[in-house]
């Protein structure tokens, strides 16, 4: 399903060259709920931002579901980025004039798909989310764990093989990032999709069934959760770390 | 605490140092604009004004006829009896077509009739060749005139005219008079050459007066007029400049029109600017509040950025207006003899609307930026917009906008309503609809969002909701777009409607012929009405008259006075036609004959409702007298002859109305006998050409009607250009402040812009949307352009008529509208072009890492 062969990304900063990704190499193969851990400014958001077709690398092979990202025209990425994949980010996911039910239905709009459709899909969308009372509500009356299921339903709207959500707790209060974390959950196994989530907190990460941990740009090691609690999680997650 | 105040302003200025520089260019354009034109009206003003002493003369006092006739000589040997009396001179000038002899090309000069002894006491003329003239065959050249020619002491000139042939010898060339903005191609002759050459024996224009030392002008004329004949009136040489004085006057008024325009293009600009910059940091002031900045600090702090800036815009814009001013004046410095003069009275209210603009832009923002609460700190995203605000925008707008139509309506003279608008209806107008361009951008992102929407592609909440989100500095940056596209508008359709709805239905004689500003002789009417192929003929005296029941125009402006038009009944009105609009025509020629009655022009009609049964008072000779109005008629383009061919002395008389009367009833209530102009009707088959060339070989001048037709239009569209040009130059300003707009609309917004990206919009549906919402933005001034367009319109209409009694059925020129939307609509785009394509070409990523 994903497959990241020798990555680098670099950014130029000023005169000097920041290497984000240093030949990362990181497969996935089966559907499911997957966590990806590592320091602050290990990498884990270029990677993700890779994988939503947001950037390009400078090196080395990007594959979601056998497509070479590299390979695709601006047309078919930004296609790509509409139907092929999802991403939730920390804050302000939202587009901030549009009501909870514009937002979900944007995608989709931006597609030209018939309104019925749209509104049908909306519909579901808000009621597995169970945000069905706030739909017209505008992002700022919202709450952060709205907002952020407000966002999981934009992008899942077009049902996408990839979610990918970049620490979507981040600013959410422990109960609301309980929460959304099991929703992901939820969501990847009613979907039968894959669900990658950046974090840094063990606790999250002990919703996956696999943690991926990042370093210095490159994959320093995965571990399977399998019933490990949050502790477990962190001190394997320790270990990889370093 | 005011270093705190100043500290903030600066740091709300160099925050945004690109947007900043837009603003400081955009209040430079406006102060190039004001200054350019003010300095030049200067000049101009300097060259008019230096003509008065030109008018005057050194005399003190001069003798006129009332009624533009002739002063009678004896009348000069009788004052010069007089023991106030230091010096008395008589002049008589006319207009005549010379050539020099033995070469080919004539030329036309004012021969100033005079004596020369005792000429040369009241006003030396310096020699630089030759001398003074002595004799009657003796002529003396004005310097210009004399390089003019390349004629020297000693030549011949040949006079064109009507009988003998005639010769005379250049004795001298004297010095250019003082400045004279007339510039009249001047000679001197005899007063007796003079008589010859008018046909007007013993006749005087007039009679200047130099007192013996400390007789005061004022008692003088006040002990003297009773020992005068009624007909004449003595004027002191400072009210001899009156006209001048008038216009003045009209120039100033241009300027200030001009200076409101610009100053407002420019505060509309800076408004909408600042206001978008404060909003965007509402956040940041709300935390300046939490850490205990006063409201007062707040606001005064942008009220100070909005003068920084007016400031600064006004110290780059003056110096290059100045340049461009004097570059004008270099160019044309020939017909400018007073000088290049910026008045500094003009350039410091020039500089001071600039200053005003900045003011005013800062004000807006000011109130913003005290209302900022500290919660706001806390929220994420801008409160909604306050509807009481909103309420409040429509009311105040509605009610400035609809003041100028009410006083209309008011029982007020038109005289103040017109003072009124200039200083204040006009500025008021323009805040008003600038205000409603608030509640216009709710209407639009309900009406035409959805539209643009559509035909863009754009997913239809997105835009509409957008705009509604922060619609003041949205709406305001639209009607920064309005006083461009008003003038577009207002221009066009006045231009037109009174060129096509009044003018073209002017019915004219064939043509008009007259000596320039001189009176035609009999011998010489008698020439014409001998030549070949002109059927009809109708020699007309006509003089100025004060009428007590019509007053015209503007009184520091324009002369209240009327044109007193009489000629024998029967050619006059045989001519051709003549549209009666009330009276009987028969009945009419008989009661004229009586004596004692008049036939008004429309336009008396249309002001005074003076019609048919009323009565008019004139100021005669013999005091006031009632004369009945016995009919009413289109005036068949008298008026318009008369005011384009100068007839009436260009700075004394203007006012565009006339009366019909009788020669006798000239005669009798205002001594004047003297023809000024001949209206002529052409056979059918006559020759157009070869009947100018006899009348030019009699030493007068013919217009055809076609002719004047023609200039009138030409005039009309230089006119029309040069407004086009202030026009475009404040939607040139205006677009500045679009362009600031855009490219803070999307610094703002890169994040969001950034989602939309992520979630699979494309950079080309990013690049509509911002597109859309400029279109959306540049509608609302293309309303309310279009409105205060037609609203200036429609108030031009009502004082032509109040003031001219002129009616037009007024036309809106729907294709100048839409070529000027499109032009708003067009330059707003490509004011957004340059941060659309930056825009356009950053990656997602990029646009995301951008913090909210
Ligand atoms: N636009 C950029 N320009 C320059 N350097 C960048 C840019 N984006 C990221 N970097 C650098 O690349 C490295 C990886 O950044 P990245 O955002 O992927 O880290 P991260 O693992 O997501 O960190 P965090 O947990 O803090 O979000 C960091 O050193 C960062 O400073
Ligand atoms: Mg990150």
């Amino acid at each position: 399903m994903i497959r990241l062969a020798q990555v680098v990304k670099r950014y130029l900063q000023g005169d000097a060259v920041v290497e984000a990704l240093r030949g990362i190499d990181l497969r996935i193969d089966e559907p499911g709920y997957y966590a990806v851990m590592g320091r602050s400014g290990s990498g884990k958001s270029t990677l993700l931002h890779l994988l939503a077709g947001l950037d390009q690398p400078d090196s080395g092979l990007v594959l979601v579901d056998d497509v070479d990202l590299a390979k695709l025209n601006e047309t078919k990425l930004t296609e790509y980025r509409r139907r092929g994949v999802g991403v939730v980010f920390q804050q302000f996911n939202l587009i901030p004039t549009l009501t909870a039910r514009q937002n979900i239905a944007l995608p989709g709009v931006i597609d030209g798909r018939p309104r019925k459709w749209i509104d049908e899909r909306t519909d579901e969308l808000l009621d597995a989310l169970g945000i069905t009372d706030r739909a017209t509500h505008r992002p700022e009356a919202l709450s952060g764990g709205e907002q952020q299921r407000v966002a999981i339903g934009r992008a899942l709207l077009f049902e996408p093989t990839l979610l990918l959500a970049d620490e979507p707790t981040g600013n959410l209060d422990a109960s609301n990032a309980e929460q959304l974390w099991s929703l992901l959950g939820d969501v990847a196994k009613e979907h039968a999709i894959t669900v990658l989530m950046v974090t840094h907190e063990p606790a999250a990460a002990a919703h996956c069934e696999r943690v991926y941990v990042i370093g210095d740009g490159l994959l320093r090691g995965d571990f399977e959760v399998n019933g490990l609690d949050t502790g477990g999680v962190a001190s394997r997650y320790r270990d990889l770390d370093g | 605490m005011t270093r705190a105040v100043w500290h903030l302003a600066i740091e709300t200025l160099t925050g945004r140092r690109g947007r900043t520089a837009l603003l400081v260019i955009a209040v430079a354009l406006a102060t190039v604009l004001t200054v350019a034109v003010a300095a030049l009206i200067g000049t101009l003003r300097q060259s008019v004004s230096s003509s008065i002493g030109f008018v005057a003369g050194l005399s003190d006092v001069a003798i006129v006829h009332r009624f533009d006739g002739y002063v009678k000589y004896p009348t000069l040997e009788t004052v010069r009896e007089w023991e106030e009396v230091e010096t008395a001179v008589g002049r008589h000038g006319h207009t005549a077509t010379i050539r020099v002899s033995g070469r080919t090309k004539p030329y036309v000069l004012f021969m100033q009739g005079v004596e020369p002894e005792v000429e040369q006491r009241v006003k030396p003329r310096h020699f630089l060749e030759g001398r003074n003239i002595e004799s009657d065959d003796e002529v003396a050249l004005e310097q210009r005139v004399a390089e003019k020619l390349k004629a020297n002491v000693g030549d011949e000139i040949d006079i064109i005219r009507f009988g003998d042939p005639l010769s005379l010898k250049i004795v001298g060339v004297f010095e250019r008079e003082s400045l004279d903005i007339l510039q009249r191609r001047l000679a001197l002759v005899t007063l007796n050459r003079a008589y010859d050459l008018s046909g007007y024996e013993g006749a005087l224009k007039t009679i200047e007066i130099k007192l013996t030392d400390g007789v005061d002008a004022a008692s003088f004329i006040e002990d003297r007029q009773g020992d005068l004949p009624p007909e004449y009136s003595m004027k002191t040489s400072a009210s001899a400049g009156a006209g001048v004085q008038r216009g003045l006057k009209i120039t100033d008024l241009l300027m200030v029109i001009l200076i409101e325009i610009a100053s407002f293009s420019a505060g509309f600009s800076i408004v909408a600017s600042l206001t978008t910059n404060v909003m965007q940091r509402l956040r940041e002031m709300a935390i300046l509040r939490c850490i205990g900045a006063a409201r007062w600090q707040l606001a005064a702090s942008q009220v100070v950025a909005g003068l920084v800036v007016a400031v600064m815009g006004a110290a780059v814009g003056a110096p290059i207006g100045l340049a461009g001013a004097y570059w004008v004046y270099w160019r044309n410095s020939e017909n400018l003899p007073g000088g290049f003069d910026p008045n500094p009275r003009i350039l410091t209210l020039a500089v001071i609307g600039s200053v005003v603009a900045g003011l005013l832009g800062g004000l807006y923002p000011a109130v913003v930026a005290a209302t900022a609460r500290p919660m706001q700190a806390m929220t994420a995203r801008a409160k909604r917009p306050k509807w009481r605000a909103f309420a409040v925008c429509t009311l105040i707008g509605l009610l400035l906008v609809s003041a100028a139509p009410l006083a209309t309506t008011l029982d007020v003279d038109g005289e103040s309503v017109v003072w009124w608008w200039v200083y204040c209806g006009l500025p008021l107008t323009f805040l008003g609809w600038f205000m409603l361009s608030i509640p216009l951008l709710w209407v639009l992102s309900h009406s035409a969002a959805p539209i643009v929407s559509a035909c863009l592609g754009l997913p239809r909440a997105l835009l509409g909701q957008t705009l509604r989100a922060t619609p003041f500095r949205y709406a305001l940056t639209g009607g920064a777009l309005t006083i461009g596209l008003a003038l577009l508008v207002t221009i066009w359709m006045v231009g037109r409607s009174f060129m096509g709805g009044w003018f073209n239905n002017l019915k004219m004689p064939d043509a008009f012929v007259h000596i320039n500003n001189d009176l035609i002789s009999r011998q010489k009417v008698d020439a014409v009405a001998d030549i070949e192929g002109v059927e009809h003929m109708c020699p007309v005296v006509l003089f100025p008259v004060n009428a007590k029941e019509a007053k015209f125009g503007l009184k520091d402006i324009h002369p209240t006075a009327t044109m007193f038009v009489s000629s024998d009944v029967h050619s006059f009105f045989d001519m051709t036609d003549i549209d009666w609009h009330q009276g009987d025509e028969a009945k009419a020629r008989e009661r004229l004959k009586q004596g004692r009655a008049v036939v008004v022009s429309k336009e008396y009609y249309e002001a005074f409702g003076l019609g048919e049964g009323g009565t008019i008072t004139l100021d005669t000779n013999l005091g006031p007298v009632a004369f009945d109005v016995v009919g009413v008629i289109g005036s068949r383009g008298l008026d318009v002859g008369v005011s384009f061919f100068g007839l009436r002395d260009k700075y004394s008389q203007a006012s565009v109305s006339c009366l019909f009367g009788t020669r006798q009833d000239a005669e009798r209530y205002f001594a004047s006998t003297n023809t000024r102009l001949i209206l002529l009707g052409f056979a059918e088959d006559a020759d157009e050409a070869a009947i100018h060339k006899q009348i030019q070989a009699l030493g007068m001048r013919m217009h055809t009607s076609t002719k004047i037709r023609t200039y009138a239009h030409k005039w009309m569209e230089r006119l029309m250009s040069v407004a086009s040009t202030v026009a475009f130059w404040s939607m040139v300003i205006a677009c500045i402040g679009v362009a600031n707009l855009i490219i803070a609309e999307i610094a703002a917004r890169r994040h969001e812009f950034g989602v939309l990206r992520a979630i699979g919009g494309s950079s080309f549906l990013l690049a509509r949307l911002v597109a859309g919402q400029t279109i959306v933005i540049a509608g609302v001034g293309c309303v309310t352009g279009t409105a205060l367009g037609l609203e200036m319109a429609l108030m031009e209409k009502w004082i032509h008529l109040r003031l001219a009694g002129i009616v037009w059925s007024a036309t809106i020129p729907w294709d100048v509208i839409a070529y000027g939307c499109l032009a708003v609509i067009g330059s707003a785009l490509l004011a957004a072009a340059p941060a659309l394509w930056r825009l356009v070409r950053t990656q997602p990523r990029e646009l995301l890492a951008a913090a909210t």
